[in-house]
Formats: structure tokens, sequence, C-alpha cells
């Protein structure tokens, strides 16, 4: 069996097991923030391992992996503005 | 035909195919967000939202996530077998990612027809949770709206992922793909992982949180 072959075999069990742990997470008494906080984490991590491992981003040149990153922080700005906006009631 | 055009040093040997494709899932993604962040806006903004698990079937969601992560393995093991020359193995685990692709989206149709055939136990968690009636219809309040359009947004990704894969499969029985030719193949494996990721967040936004 080559590296490859065991870094995906590998790949696809952390994902098992973030997803178990995702469900077990949920049900749990945690308070509402922690709980939003510690999901998200999980699965960012997730979604990270199977951008850099199963799509190869590891092995992109840095630039194109900058240019796929670059609209991340663009989002964040935009739901900053949305979560701002949420405060107002707008009326016409 | 061999698609071997490359760009410049700082793409490193991504042909324009592949680039193409990145580009299309950035934009796709930033659809995804706008849709995510919506929902995020609209619950927010909603007096009330239902508690995870009450209405919708964790467990089996979960299952289902899993079995997307498994598809991802099968597609990319699908990839790595035609680098290495071996064409049968390549078909086979082909036709097994579009095989979990088929069962994902039977396992969502399950759960609308659940969900549009309604029952007193679902009316009894609906009406627990504020809601009304014995169905979840895209039409029953904005958390039905929220998860409809989500859901079926990303089913539509893995009906289309499922339709391109297909393809790619028939091409390969041909004979159309192999070691020294697989950037068609590496370009469709890009989508289909795209979906699986995307699906991951739709999980944890709509069902878990």
């Amino acid at each position: 069996m080559n590296s490859h072959v065991k870094l995906y075999i590998s790949n696809a069990i952390l994902l098992a097991l973030l997803t178990i742990a995702e469900v077990f997470i949920y049900d749990m008494e945690i308070p509402r923030n922690g709980l939003v906080v510690l999901l998200l984490s999980i699965t960012v991590t997730k979604m990270m391992l199977v951008a850099m491992v199963y799509m190869h981003l590891k092995y992109e040149t840095k630039t194109l992996r900058r240019l796929l990153f670059l609209p991340i922080p663009l989002a964040l700005f935009f739901l900053c503005g949305v979560v701002y906006d949420l405060s107002f009631s707008w009326t016409f | 035909m061999e698609h071997t055009i490359t760009m410049n040093k700082s793409f490193g040997d991504a042909t324009t195919g592949k680039l193409g494709m990145w580009l299309f899932l950035v934009m796709d993604a930033l659809t995804f967000g706008a849709i995510l962040l919506g929902a995020a806006a609209l619950r927010y903004a909603s007096e009330s939202w239902p508690e995870a698990g009450t209405i919708l079937n964790i467990p089996l969601t979960a299952a289902n996530t899993f079995l997307l992560i498994c598809t991802s393995f099968t597609m990319v093991m699908s990839l790595q077998a035609l680098r290495e020359g071996k064409e049968k193995r390549f078909i086979k685990f082909l036709q097994l990612t579009i095989i979990g692709g088929l069962v994902f989206l039977f396992i969502q149709i399950f759960e609308y027809y659940h969900f549009v055939s309604g029952s007193s136990e679902l009316g009894l968690a609906l009406s627990t949770n504020g809601l009304n009636g014995n169905q979840l219809l895209p039409s029953t309040d904005i958390y039905g709206a929220v998860f409809y359009t989500t859901t079926t947004f990303h089913g539509l990704h893995v009906l289309s992922g499922v339709i391109y894969l297909s393809v790619i499969m028939f091409q390969g029985m041909k004979g159309t793909y192999s070691a020294a030719n697989y950037d068609r193949v590496e370009i469709a494996a890009l989508f289909w992982h795209f979906v699986d990721l995307i699906w991951i967040l739709v999980f944890t936004i709509i069902y878990l949180l």
C-alpha cells in the first residue's frame, strides 16, 4: 500500500470519528455559545481535511491556495455586516 | 483529447481545466455561503426556532453524512487507481462513488417523503416547537423554507455530480482515460469532493445547530 492510499484511509477514519463526535456533542449539556464554537470548529476541521487531502490542495502551489482562501475573509466581513444589521428594525 | 495546457509557474502543473473548476467551486461556495448566511440571519431574527434533533432525524442524516464521506474516499481511490494505470480498479471505485451518491439521494427523498406525508408524531414535534400542522413543508414557517432551500440546493448538486461521474465512467469504460490522461477525471473528482465538503457545513448548520 503506497503512502497516498494510507493517507486517504487515515483521513476517512478521522472524518468518520469527527462526525461521530459531532453527533455526541450536539446532545450534550453545553452552553449555547460554547456548542456553536465547538461544532463549527469541528466542521471547519473536517472541511479542511477534505480540501487539503481529498482535493489535493496540499499539493498545489501557494499562489493557488491563497487565491482560493481569499474569499473567506470577504464572507466573514459580510457575516459581520449581516449580524450588525440584524439589530436594526428597518421601516420604510 | 488530452488537456495538457498548463498555466504559468505560479499554478504549478495545474491545467486550465482544473483552474476553471476551482474558479467555479469558489463561486459555488459563495452561493452556498449566501444561502447559509441568509438562513443564519432568518434564524437570528426569528422569535422561536426548533431545537436540534426534535424534528430532523439526526442519526439518519449522520449516517448519510458518513456515506458521503465514504464516497469522497472511493472517488480519491478511483483517481489514484487511474494514476497507477489500474483501469478496472478505477471503474470499480467510480461505480461505488456513484452508487453512494444515489443512496444519499434516496435517503434524502425518504426524509422528504416522511415530512411531506406527515404523521401525528411529526405534528406533535412541530407543535412542541411552536409550528402548526402535521407536515413539514417549504411553507411551514421560515424553518421549513430554510430547510428545503438548503438541502434541495445541495441535493441538486449531488444529482449533478452523479450524472457527471456517470458520464466519466462510461467514457472510462470505453478506454478514454489512462495513467497519462486523467485530467478530466481529476476535475470531476474536485466537484464531487466539493459536494461532500459543503454537506459537512450544511449538516452542522441546518441539522445540529
